[in-house]
């Protein structure tokens, strides 16, 4: 992990949640900074927080019911001209120009989740470390995206036509860290409320941090619906990872360094990439490297030119 | 009719170039996207609920 990613990451976590007041007395920043969102996940419910997350407003702006009649038949047609006039076509726009430029990079460089999975990771433990996990798992956040993020909240309404972010409540691991943690315990009130969705949320949050000992990014790789969403531009973004063949010597140091736990040489390009650039890094003989505007080569070169003795293995 | 080693390299030119300009694509309909949310007072949503403790977040509700 580059120190100059993890730099960036504390400087985002702390800008990001920098309402310092919110950690003291337990009351969230109300102020207007919240009429946006960042481009990562990130609680507003968090007593830090400056800024909107994405996830939850887009659920919010559907779940709302936007243009929809509650008074109206509940019919499809009542519910598609309600979809319309109330789609989060603000966070969609957001979300895409981000993702037009730099695909999935806000992952990699800006999420504060992200970076605490990359920390949690860190932990030695008594069995071997892998990579990102089942293949099968990486298409659940799609899953996620489109059922609990999109669908749940436009059709599993209540009978005014409101409905709820499922997301938030039912898995979101960044709410229960940043928000359903500490405001009960900065508000004594919140404690009575709390009840088994809290139990459970905060049993898949630590399943989740045991899941980050031993796999990478489990969270992003498996659940993220923000990752799902900005992963397929990693193919066409403005700035984009290329891989030279002519130059890789394949010592295997790429795989090592991913923190998605992909192979660069043959997924450079994969939606589960989160342009960290430690593959590019690392690399002894600049093989990967970021292309676009204004970039002549290859991402920071290694500091030595050779391949390390200790990459010497051929893993592909 | 063109050889097929004409054609193919033709669909590679062509696929490199979407691939190329893809993101101008993006960039365009996330720009148009984010100005018609600002002009439907899409922000405003957003801030009436992300300044109210959202209890389903928290894991209460």
């Amino acid at each position: 992990m580059s120190e100059r990613r993890t730099i960036v990451q504390a400087l985002s976590t702390l800008l990001t949640n920098g309402y310092v007041k919110g950690f003291v007395t337990g009351n969230i920043y109300t102020g207007p900074l919240k009429h946006v969102c960042v481009p990562t996940l990130n609680c507003y419910s968090c007593p830090g927080a400056l800024c909107a997350c994405p996830v939850g407003a887009v659920q919010v702006v559907l779940a709302g019911g936007g243009g929809f009649d509650p008074t109206a038949p509940h019919t499809i047609w009542t519910k598609l001209s309600g979809i319309l006039s109330g789609a989060p076509v603000f966070v969609i726009g957001f979300l895409t120009l981000i993702a037009a430029f730099v695909g999935r990079a806000s992952c990699g460089w800006l999420c504060p989740f992200g970076w605490f999975q990359d920390l949690v990771h860190r932990i030695p433990v008594p069995f071997t470390k892998r990579g990102g996990g089942p293949r099968l798992l990486h298409y659940l956040k799609y899953l996620i995206l489109v059922g609990m993020v999109v669908l749940m909240p436009l059709f599993v309404v209540d009978s005014f036509g409101f409905s709820e972010p499922y997301f938030c409540k039912l898995v979101c691991p960044a709410g229960t860290l940043e928000g359903g943690l500490l405001l009960p315990i900065l508000q004594p009130d919140l404690r009575g409320m709390l009840g088994k969705l809290f139990a459970w949320k905060v049993s898949l949050l630590v399943l989740l941090i045991g899941l980050m000992t031993a796999f990478r990014r489990p969270f992003c790789n498996w659940l993220c619906p923000l990752g799902a969403w900005f992963g397929p531009f990693n193919r066409v973004s403005l700035y984009r990872l290329e891989f030279d063949e002519n130059k890789c010597v394949q010592c295997g140091l790429c795989v090592k360094s991913c923190p998605s736990g992909l192979d660069p040489v043959r997924e450079c390009d994969s939606a589960d990439c989160v342009r960290c650039l430690d593959c590019g890094r690392v690399c002894p003989k600049q093989a990967i490297a970021v292309r676009g505007p204004g970039l002549a080569s290859a991402a920071t070169p290694h500091p030595n030119d050779a391949v390390p003795p200790a990459a010497t293995g051929n893993v592909h | 009719m063109r050889p097929m080693a004409d054609r193919s390299i033709f669909r590679e030119l062509r696929r490199g170039a979407v691939r190329d300009y893809a993101w101008l694509a993006a960039a365009g309909t996330g720009a148009v996207l984010l100005a018609l949310g600002i002009a439907l007072g899409e922000p405003a949503k957003i801030f009436e609920k992300a300044t109210a403790i959202c209890l389903q977040c928290i894991g209460i509700g």
